[in-house]
């Protein structure tokens, strides 16, 4: 999709049609996720502050973003896809890859399809977005950027050596700022040289990726779609909190409330782990984490919320926290298997009953009562957000 | 937008989806020019619809809870 929330507010409000808008999140601390086409005429860029924004476009508009559209409207392009092909990735909330070797035909071939699928999505939300095809998702994501905004590029396997000789190898998808700089440093700057660099160069300089980096110049990406969701490694949640904290009965509330987050999805989806992981971020950004092992299986908030707290005796804070994270990994799906001692039967039975309100009710509505006055309902789509399975978390 | 938040009695049409039509606000009647954006939330089990709607000259937002049957006047834009 083509800056796709400012694109959906645009669409949403008339008014904001043809303006330079940014949207940006409710918290105090928030940042631009995105702004519209006019914006970026005016170099408004994303992670940019309000006051970076307005200096260089002094009539930008700040639209606060209703997190529930956008998952909405990308919940509703992938039916959109799968009408064109079985095979989709929903790879983030506002891209998605379709195999559609097996289907273009149908429609007129891979053209038409393109044409079909841009119309569709443009007559059911009104937004515009571009189309990207190659012979795999290397170059059919080169391809989509490429032609932005409101585009579509076909490359044909006979164009792409053409295509990537003098392209900068930042271009391609995966190579960030840090590989290009070493790169660079190895005289390495476009994908057409980084193609004919001897492997054994690359591979000593970057290890086993070497070989994926030539491969990746030469235009070769043997990257399957992910269609099923695969199995979590862990479940995990992290806010960046209203205002830096050094309390510790701040901390405990925030680390209550990510831990309850973590163990109802873990629970939502029949999961249990044995490792709890606490993610610091001090307010000059030094960010580090700390885990634990358990001695069995859990998705009890209670007891990971105590693992929390037992790594957070072990740490002298040096500074306010400015980000707090809990994680639960080494999972394991749950067994059923009986509870012995009628403690934990009970704690069983009572996490039991609030799930079943909260599945009924809807997120929050019963829950510990020391970190209701200060409940942080997630408010950030994250990189991984997916519109099902354990990856979808309830954003605001 | 500013945060409305009040109950509206609204006629609508449930054919072929959900479309307000007219709303009573503040004791004067509104009538929907556009429906410009709809999505949809979860609370529980119900779903609520959302509307961003305009009568030609402010923008509104409406929510229809599918267990409750409430209608909202959410947001308003003047």
């Amino acid at each position: 999709m083509d800056a796709f929330f400012a694109s959906v507010e645009q669409q949403s409000n008339p008014r904001l049609r043809g303006q330079p808008i940014a949207v940006i999140g409710s918290g105090g601390r928030t940042v631009i996720t995105t702004s519209s086409y006019e914006a970026r005429q005016f170099n408004v860029k994303t992670g940019m502050n309000i006051y970076e924004a307005k200096k260089v476009c002094p009539h930008l508009i700040f639209v606060v973003g209703d997190n529930t559209k956008y998952t909405h409207t990308c919940a509703e392009l992938g039916k959109i896809y799968t009408g064109f092909t079985p095979h989709v990735e929903i790879y983030s909330v506002d891209e998605a890859f379709l195999d559609v070797t097996g289907t273009h035909r149908l429609f007129g071939g891979i053209e038409a399809m393109g044409k079909i699928l841009k119309e569709l999505i443009r007559e059911s939300f009104g937004i515009n977005c571009t189309i990207g095809v190659g012979p795999n998702i290397l170059i059919a994501k080169l391809a989509s950027d490429l032609a932005k905004p409101d585009g579509f590029m076909w490359v044909t396997p006979n164009r792409v050596a053409s295509l990537l000789e003098d392209l900068p190898v930042k271009k391609l998808w995966g190579i960030g700022r840090h590989t290009e700089k070493k790169l660079e440093a190895m005289g390495i700057t476009t994908c057409g040289e980084l193609g004919r660099a001897p492997v054994s160069i690359l591979r000593r300089r970057f290890g086993f990726i070497g070989e994926l980096l030539k491969a990746m110049g030469m235009g070769i990406c043997e990257r399957p779609l992910v269609i099923h969701e695969e199995e979590p490694k862990s479940i995990g949640h992290g806010m960046t909190l209203p205002r830096d904290i050094y309390e510790r009965e701040q901390i405990e509330m925030y680390a209550l409330q990510l831990s309850e987050m973590v163990g109802r999805r873990a629970r939502k989806h029949g999961y249990a782990g044995r490792k709890v992981s606490l993610t610091i971020r001090y307010a000059d950004f030094h960010t580090f984490t700390k885990q634990t092992t358990l001695p069995s299986y859990t998705n009890d908030t209670h007891v990971i919320y105590r693992s929390a707290l037992s790594i957070l005796d072990t740490i002298r804070l040096r500074d306010r926290i400015r980000l707090l994270g809990v994680r639960l990994s080494h999972l394991e799906k749950e067994n059923g298997q009986m509870v012995l001692f009628d403690e934990m039967r009970r704690r069983r039975a009572l996490l039991e009953a609030v799930d079943e309100v909260n599945d009924r009710f809807g997120e929050y509505n019963l829950t510990w009562a020391s970190y209701r006055r200060k409940l942080e309902i997630p408010r950030v789509i994250s990189p991984a957000w997916r519109p099902g399975g354990v990856k979808n978390i309830d954003v605001r | 937008m500013t945060y409305i938040g009040e109950k509206v009695n609204v006629l609508a049409s449930f054919t072929g989806g959900i479309r307000p039509i007219k709303f009573k606000w503040s004791g004067r009647l509104v009538t929907v020019k556009e429906v410009t954006y709809t999505w949809k939330s979860r609370e529980g089990q119900a779903s609520v619809h959302h509307f961003s709607v305009t009568d030609g000259t402010s923008l509104y937002e409406l929510s229809f809870h599918t267990q409750s049957l409430v209608w909202k006047l959410e947001n308003l834009e003047a």
